[in-house]
C-alpha cells in the first residue's frame, strides 16, 4: 500500500515572538483532534521543535478541554494539562501497545488529573496491560464516563472502577475487536459495600450467568437505567430467561436494555423450538412498563407470531428503540412477514428504530389495514428474506412516515473473519443485503422513475 | 432552500423569532447562499451603513455575543473566516468559532511559523529498491 501523506516541518524555527503571536489562535482552541489518517501530518522533528521552543511553563493550548489523539502518544503529552477533562486515545497494534501503555499511562494521570471522560482503546489483551490500566484509573478520581475496548472490562478493572464516586457511565465499545474474550471469562469482581455509587449506564461483556451474579452482588444495581450485556459465548433461551428475571428483580429502573448472545452462522441446528426466545422468555419484562429501548440478539430467530407482536406493541407504547434479533445466525426462514410492522406502526408512536427479522417474500398489506409510523427513522431488517425489491418498496412506503426520511438498514452482527462462516452463507447474506440496499435507494426516488420501472 | 428574508423580518417580533432565524442560518449551505445571508445580517448590524434597512430591533440580538457565537458555530470555516472580517465584535466571535475545534495540527502550527513539505515519507513508501 502506498501512502502519500504530506509531512510538514518548520521552514523557520519558531522564536519567542512567534509564540506570542500564536497565542491569539492557541487560546481559542477547546477541542483538538489529531489522527494518523489526517492527510497533512507534522514530522517528528516538528514536534521536537515545538517542545524545544515553547516558552517554559506554558500550556500550548491553555483552554483546551478535549483531546482526541489517534497517533503516536509520545507527542500527545505536549498538549496535556490539568484543564483537559476529556481525553480519547487510540494505541494501535503497530505502536507496541504494552510498552507504550507502561510509559504513557503515568503521564496521563500526572498531566491531566481532572479527566472526567476517558476513552481508551488499546489494541491488545487487557491481561497484558492490566496493572498499568488499574493504576491509571485509580489516579483519576473525577472520572464520570469511561469507554474501553471490547473485552477490556475485566474483573480487576471493574473492581478499580467500583470505588470512583462520580462514575456514572461504563461503556465497552464493540466496534473494533480489541481485547481477548478469555480475559472476561469468569467475570466476577469483588465488590465492597456501596460499590459503583453513581453508576447509571453499564455496557459490558460477560457470559450471562456471570452477569447475573454480578447484578445480584451489586448493591446499587437499582440505580441502573441503561444495561447492555454482550456475551462472548452462545447463550441458551434459558440463559436469557434467567438473566431477564434477574434484571427485573435487581434493576427496577432500567429503561434501556440490550442482551446479546454470540452469533455464529455455522453453529449446528439443535432440537428445535425449545432453543428459541419466545413470549415465555420475555414475559417477566412486561412488568417494566416504562421500557423505552429493548435489543435482543440470538442465534435463532425469535419464536414470535403476529399476536405476540401485537401484545409487545401494546405493552410498551413508549418504545423508541426495539430490535428483535434482526440478523440471527440461522437466517434461512422466518415466521414473520412484513405485516409484523403494522402493530408497531399503530401502537408505538415514539418508535424511531425498529429491527425485525422478516420474510418479506410473503404477506400482503392492504392500504386500509396499514397504519403509518409517526417518527420512525430507521428500519433494521438485518438479514430478512427478500425477493421482489420493488414490491417491498411499495409496501414500506405505505407504512413509513410521510413527512420524514426513514432508512432501511441491513447487515449481519457476526464478523465473517471471526466465525467459521464460509462461502455460501456469506454469499446469501451479501445478496440479501444488496437487495435491501436497493430498497433503501428506491424508497425516496421520484415517482416518475418508479412508474417507468413498473411499466 | 433559500433564505426567506420576508419571514424573518416579520417573525422577529415573536418569541420564537430568534430560533427561527438561527435555524435558517444553520440550514444554509455556507458557500452557496452565504452572501445573501451575510448581506441581510450585516445590513442590520450596528456597523452597517445601510441605515434604511427595516426594524432596528434586530440590532439587539446582533449585539448579544452568545447568540452570535451560537449562530457562527453552525457555519463552516469559510463562512467564519469571512465573518471575522465584518467588524471588531464579529472578528473575536468568528475567530473563536473558527479555532474552537481543531482537526489536525498543520493549520494551527503553520500560524506559529512557516512550514514546508518534505517528501521523505512519500519516497520511503513508494521507492522501489534497486
Amino acid at each position: 500500500m502506498i501512502l502519500m501523506l504530506d509531512s510538514q516541518v518548520f521552514s523557520v524555527v519558531p522564536e519567542a515572538q512567534s509564540w506570542a503571536n500564536f497565542n491569539k489562535y492557541a487560546r481559542r482552541v477547546r477541542h483538538l483532534s489529531y489522527s494518523s489518517f489526517h492527510l497533512v501530518q507534522l514530522e517528528r522533528r516538528t514536534f521536537l521543535d515545538i517542545a524545544r521552543t515553547c516558552p517554559g511553563n506554558h500550556d500550548i493550548f491553555p483552554n483546551l478541554h478535549t483531546l482526541v489523539w489517534d497517533h503516536n502518544p509520545e507527542f500527545a503529552t505536549l498538549f496535556m494539562h490539568s484543564r483537559v477533562t476529556r481525553f480519547m486515545i487510540n494505541i494501535p497494534e503497530h505502536l507496541s501497545p504494552v510498552t507504550t501503555a507502561c510509559s504513557f499511562f503515568p503521564k496521563v494521570y500526572d498531566c491531566m488529573p481532572n479527566i472526567t471522560h476517558l476513552d481508551i482503546r488499546v489494541d491488545t489483551a487487557m491481561a497484558s496491560i492490566q496493572p498499568e490500566t488499574v493504576e491509571l484509573l485509580s489516579a483519576l478520581p473525577r472520572l464520570k464516563n469511561i469507554v474501553l475496548g471490547q473485552y477490556q472490562l475485566t474483573s480487576k478493572v471493574a473492581e478499580c472502577l467500583s470505588i470512583l464516586p462520580d462514575l456514572s457511565v461504563i461503556n465497552v465499545e464493540g466496534e473494533y475487536p480489541r481485547g481477548m474474550s478469555e480475559d472476561i471469562y469468569d467475570f466476577s469482581p469483588s465488590l465492597h459495600e456501596g460499590a459503583f455509587p453513581a453508576l447509571t449506564t453499564l455496557i459490558f461483556d460477560a457470559q450471562f450467568h456471570d452477569a447475573q451474579s454480578f447484578l445480584t452482588t451489586l448493591a446499587t444495581s437499582a440505580k441502573l437505567e441503561i444495561l447492555w450485556v454482550n456475551s462472548p459465548e452462545f447463550e441458551t433461551e434459558l440463559g436469557f430467561k434467567n438473566l431477564i428475571a434477574c434484571i427485573v428483580q435487581e434493576c427496577p429502573n432500567v429503561d434501556g436494555l440490550s442482551l446479546a448472545s454470540f452469533v455464529d452462522p455455522q453453529r449446528p441446528e439443535t432440537s428445535g423450538n425449545g432453543e428459541r426466545i419466545n413470549m415465555h422468555t420475555l414475559k417477566p419484562l412486561f412488568h417494566k412498563k416504562h421500557l423505552t429501548s429493548l435489543t435482543l440478539v440470538h442465534q435463532y430467530p425469535l419464536d414470535l407470531n403476529s399476536v405476540d407482536l401485537e401484545k409487545i406493541s401494546l405493552t410498551w407504547p413508549s418504545l423508541h428503540t426495539l430490535r428483535l434479533n434482526a440478523a440471527p445466525g440461522h437466517f434461512m426462514t422466518s415466521d414473520l412477514t412484513l405485516e409484523a410492522l403494522v402493530p408497531f406502526a399503530r401502537n408505538c408512536p415514539k418508535l424511531r428504530l425498529l429491527g425485525l427479522f422478516m420474510n418479506a417474500k410473503l404477506g400482503l398489506l392492504s392500504m386500509s389495514e396499514s397504519a403509518r409510523f409517526q417518527c420512525l427513522e430507521a428500519l433494521d431488517v438485518g438479514l430478512s428474506l427478500i425477493d421482489d425489491d420493488l414490491w417491498v418498496t411499495q409496501i414500506l412506503r405505505q407504512v413509513f412516515p410521510p413527512d420524514r426520511q426513514c432508512t432501511v438498514a441491513s447487515g449481519m452482527v457476526w464478523d465473517p473473519r471471526r466465525t467459521s462462516a464460509r462461502g455460501r452463507a456469506v454469499m446469501v447474506c451479501l445478496a440479501r443485503i444488496g437487495q435491501w440496499m436497493k430498497v433503501d435507494d428506491l424508497l425516496y426516488q421520484p415517482n416518475d422513475f418508479e412508474m417507468i420501472v413498473w411499466n | 432552500m433559500g433564505f426567506n428574508r420576508q419571514s424573518a423580518e416579520v417573525d422577529q417580533n415573536t418569541p420564537g423569532s430568534l430560533t427561527y432565524f438561527h435555524h435558517q442560518l444553520a440550514s444554509l449551505s455556507p458557500d452557496v447562499e452565504y452572501i445573501e445571508c451575510l448581506h441581510f445580517v450585516v445590513a442590520w448590524s450596528p456597523h452597517s451603513t445601510k441605515t434604511n434597512m427595516p426594524l432596528l430591533k434586530a440590532h439587539r440580538f446582533l449585539g448579544i455575543p452568545e447568540l452570535l457565537h451560537e449562530i457562527f458555530s453552525c457555519l463552516g470555516d469559510a463562512s467564519n473566516a469571512r465573518n471575522a472580517r465584518v467588524c471588531a465584535q464579529w472578528h473575536e466571535i468568528a475567530l473563536d468559532s473558527l479555532w474552537c475545534h481543531a482537526e489536525g495540527l498543520y493549520h494551527l502550527f503553520s500560524r506559529l511559523s512557516p512550514m514546508e513539505e518534505i517528501d521523505d515519507r512519500c519516497v520511503s513508501l513508494t521507492m522501489v529498491p534497486t
